[in-house]
């Protein structure tokens, strides 16, 4: 094998701590023991319900560090409320609140006694254990050091309001100490000092919520004079920063904008990073913690604030210098669309992924002519004008996605910070905002987190109505989106997982058919015996209904690969694919296969990034003898 | 099934029974890892045999933690040397090789990984390193390097679009190569 130092790199990572292999185990491998943990999670959660004997594992997670702990069964010990350790005895975990199955986290067996056992603000039972001997303190499992803590530190029995959890992370107060203690690594972060209490006036800052950055919101409050002033701090945990928000005073005389329109709050929660505020008086307003402004009014004026807001944050441009752009990944897509004089050109999208660009990725477009040879398949493209290759650069989260719409425009799908989803259009030679979809409705994540949706695929009908097809994180199902030109945005169907196990429904592509009634949805194939009936099916714009395809129709696609023909569906419903080293074109509606030509055998072709353009077909491919990872890119008209 | 604890009790008496017992609790597993690379039913099983072989000759006296990463981790290795010898003179197109160029952008170590204790060293510095990226992006950074799956895989099973895939491990192979630069072990 070549590539020495590559290599080396290999069976180092080969040496990675065990914890995280455990944890990365794809589902395929995890299956049996998830189920089994859960069996055990369950019994012991049912345990400390009923208020039976609680057990302990004896492997101790002595030091914050959770490099012995996890789920692997050592020697077992039973602790019993007088503090003694029994022998091995039947392992049982506290498992409460623990995110999904089978993380359940072992407790030490040392002297210790279960101090405060409450729901937090989730609904979710969290346990908090002091341990004497070892003064530390274990929330649902997890220890929090005692360096971190002193024995002084109160535990706040039994007061929901100083705890505050998700599936992934526990915020829990300790006196004028704030905790953030990761659920699956046991990670804590402290914060000390940011928390007050007044006890004059019997005032507590408290915890009122997380985003889904999992940041941390602070209610302060504090009496300066006989004004009441109130503050939101966010304890930022990426960044390890403390900022606030200045909410104003409060006097019964002199009431500011403010407080004259909330009253007292009763409670708070998180949508995405807008906290809402309930008021007594059973108005809701939401607080943007981004835009540090209040939003008073209905959905639609908040709805229309936040589209102005992302308007004026996207319309900045990027300077980005684009040394050769056939040098980036091998992800470019090239379009052929009208430049800003309407004349036809090239167009190149690629992800800039510079190192230190961190996670943002810069969709630059090269504009210029193509100079290609009329003999097929053996040329390739050069992107060029007369000032060399130039680019239009639009800086996107990662994970945004790139599709072509009709008349050759682009369309950009990101999952904005904001937790929008944002689409930008590239359209003769500009990039203009063309419209957000409220989180709420469709809340996304850029962080990857588990409750975001992904962008699979949008299609465009004449009348400029876009559809897309999205896939929810919670991992259980789908949906295609309407989104006229106008707005707003509507569901136009949901796509359940099937209920076969394994089975997921993910809709790859959609496509508008020339009939311009119907869409037709592409469906991955993969490990799911079910999902053959519905490699392809249509879906009626207006009623959402959805129709696999018949039978017959069925059969003639059954035998060919089924992932290739998904991913290869084009705007127009028609599938290009190379099989063999032919590429065919197969129209969906009128089922019939043609064979476009042939390819040059000695190439490896890309299945994924094959584009039809009009009568002209883009895609990749690479020399099977050439070692490097450039890819060249023919072209056929 | 039985526990770790008492799995290794069997190693320790030198009882069969321990294999057994391994095969029924962790076969799949095993055979998952080695096939995930191989790609061949007949070669993954060849390796999960020689796992237990390994396992056997190893405990004791070593006594693993957690098995089912020890285990996993002589899978890997088995499976890996066998790849190499079925590849050794032609240029494959299979993951490891993928992985292997991927991994070019950070694997110009300063350290003489050749060395046990440097090698130690830089494995746990890219522990450490992973244990400080959000469980999302570690899981794939350690399903695409350990497990060496396909980025296809690894989409469908974190139900992301390959594009995502790609873009967050090309991010966390410049951040190691940073993280590794700045621990001076680059």
């Amino acid at each position: 094998m070549k590539n020495d130092k590559e290599k080396k790199m290999l069976d180092i990572i080969g040496d990675i701590d065990d914890e995280l292999i455990e944890r990365s185990k794809p589902s395929g491998i995890r299956k049996s023991r998830v189920i089994w943990t859960s069996i055990i999670s369950s019994a012991a959660l049912l345990a400390l319900v009923f208020g039976l004997q609680y057990r302990f594992i004896a492997k101790p997670l002595m030091d914050g560090k959770n490099n012995e702990s996890a789920v692997s069964n050592q020697t077992a010990a039973e602790y019993t409320d007088d503090g003694s350790v029994s022998e091995k005895s039947e392992i049982g975990y506290l498992n409460t609140g623990i995110k999904g199955q089978g993380n359940a986290y072992p407790f030490d067996a040392y002297n210790g006694k279960v101090y405060s056992n409450v729901t937090d603000q989730n609904g979710v039972l969290t346990l908090l254990v002091k341990v004497d001997g070892l003064d530390s303190y274990y929330v649902s499992g997890l220890p929090i050091n005692k360096e971190d803590f002193s024995a002084a530190d109160d535990i706040p029995y039994g007061r929901n309001e100083q705890i505050f959890s998700d599936e992934d992370y526990i915020a829990v107060r300790l006196n004028e100490k704030l905790a953030l203690v990761n659920r699956d690594t046991s990670d804590v972060k402290i914060w000390a000092g940011v928390l007050n209490t007044d006890t004059e006036h019997e005032l507590n800052d408290r915890i009122i919520g997380m985003d889904i950055s999992h940041n941390i919101y602070v209610l302060a409050s504090e009496y300066i004079g006989d004004n009441l002033s109130r503050k939101i701090i966010k304890l930022d945990t990426e960044l390890n920063t403390v900022s606030e928000f200045d909410m104003g005073t409060y006097s019964e005389d002199e009431p500011t904008s403010v407080f004259d329109r909330i009253g007292t709050f009763s409670s708070l929660s998180t949508e995405g990073s807008i906290i809402l505020i309930e008021c007594i008086n059973g108005e809701t307003v939401r607080y943007d913690i981004r835009t540090e402004e209040f939003v008073f009014s209905e959905e639609e004026d908040i709805l229309n604030s936040y589209i102005e807001y992302l308007s004026g944050h996207f319309d900045r441009k990027v300077d980005a210098e684009i040394d050769d752009p056939h040098t980036y990944y091998c992800d470019s897509i090239i379009f052929h669309v009208k430049d800003e004089n309407g004349e036809d050109t090239i167009l190149e999208v690629y992800d800039n992924h510079e190192p230190g660009s961190g996670d943002k990725l810069h969709y630059c477009v090269a504009l210029g002519d193509i100079s290609y040879s009329t003999s097929a398949m053996n040329s390739s493209i050069t992107v060029s004008d007369e000032n060399g290759s130039t680019a239009v650069p639009l800086e996107k989260s990662s994970g945004s996605e790139v599709f072509m719409v009709s008349d050759g425009d682009i369309l950009v799908a990101e999952c904005a910070g904001t937790g929008f989803i944002e689409f930008t259009r590239y359209s003769y030679g500009t990039w203009k905002n063309a419209g957000s979809v409220i989180p709420g409705k469709l809340p996304c994540d850029s962080s990857l987190a588990d409750d975001h949706i992904s962008v699979f695929s949008v299609a465009e009908d004449s009348e400029g109505t876009l559809y897309f097809a999205v896939r929810f994180e919670d991992h259980r199902h789908s949906a295609v989106y309407k989104f006229p030109k106008n707005g707003p945005v509507s569901l136009l169907t949901d796509i359940p997982d099937s209920s076969y196990e394994d089975c997921t429904t993910t809709p790859q592509k959609i496509a508008v058919i020339p009939d311009n009634n119907r869409l037709i949805c592409s469906f991955p194939a993969q490990d799911c015996p079910v999902y053959r009936d519905y490699v392809f099916a249509y879906i009626d714009k207006s009623t959402g209904e959805m129709t696999p395809l018949r039978n017959d129709e069925y059969d003639m696609l059954k035998s060919w690969n089924p992932d290739v023909l998904s991913v290869s569906l084009q705007g127009d419903g028609t599938v290009v694919y190379i099989e063999d080293s032919v590429l065919y074109e197969l129209d969906l509606v009128n089922m019939e296969k043609k064979m476009i030509t042939e390819c040059p055998s000695s190439e490896e072709y890309s299945i994924e990034n094959i584009i039809k353009d009009g009568d002209t077909y883009y895609f990749d491919s690479q020399p099977s003898d050439d070692d490097s990872d450039i890819c060249i890119r023919y072209i056929k008209k | 099934m039985l526990y770790d604890s008492e799995i290794l009790d069997l190693y320790v008496k030198r009882s069969e029974q321990a294999v057994t017992e391994t095969a029924k609790k962790y076969e799949r597993y095993c055979h998952s890892i080695a096939y995930g690379i191989l790609s061949s039913y007949e070669e993954a099983e060849e390796c999960v045999n020689d796992t237990y072989l390994n396992a056997w000759n190893a405990i004791p006296p070593h006594m693993p933690e957690r098995l089912s990463a020890f285990l996993g981790k002589i899978t890997r290795n088995l499976a890996i040397k066998v790849y190499e010898k079925k590849h050794a003179a032609k240029r494959g197109k299979g993951q490891i090789q993928l992985a292997l160029s991927e991994l070019a952008e950070c694997s110009d170590l300063k350290s003489d990984v050749e060395d046990e204790s440097n090698r130690r060293l830089v494995a746990e510095a890219i522990s450490s390193f992973l244990k400080e990226q959000k469980e999302e992006k570690y899981k794939i950074f350690v399903q695409r390097y350990w497990y060496l799956l396909s980025i296809k895989q690894i989409a469908h099973e974190n139900e992301l679009k390959e594009s995502q895939v790609k873009s967050l491990l090309f991010n966390m192979r410049a951040d190691l190569k940073k993280f590794l630069e700045k621990e001076d072990l680059y």
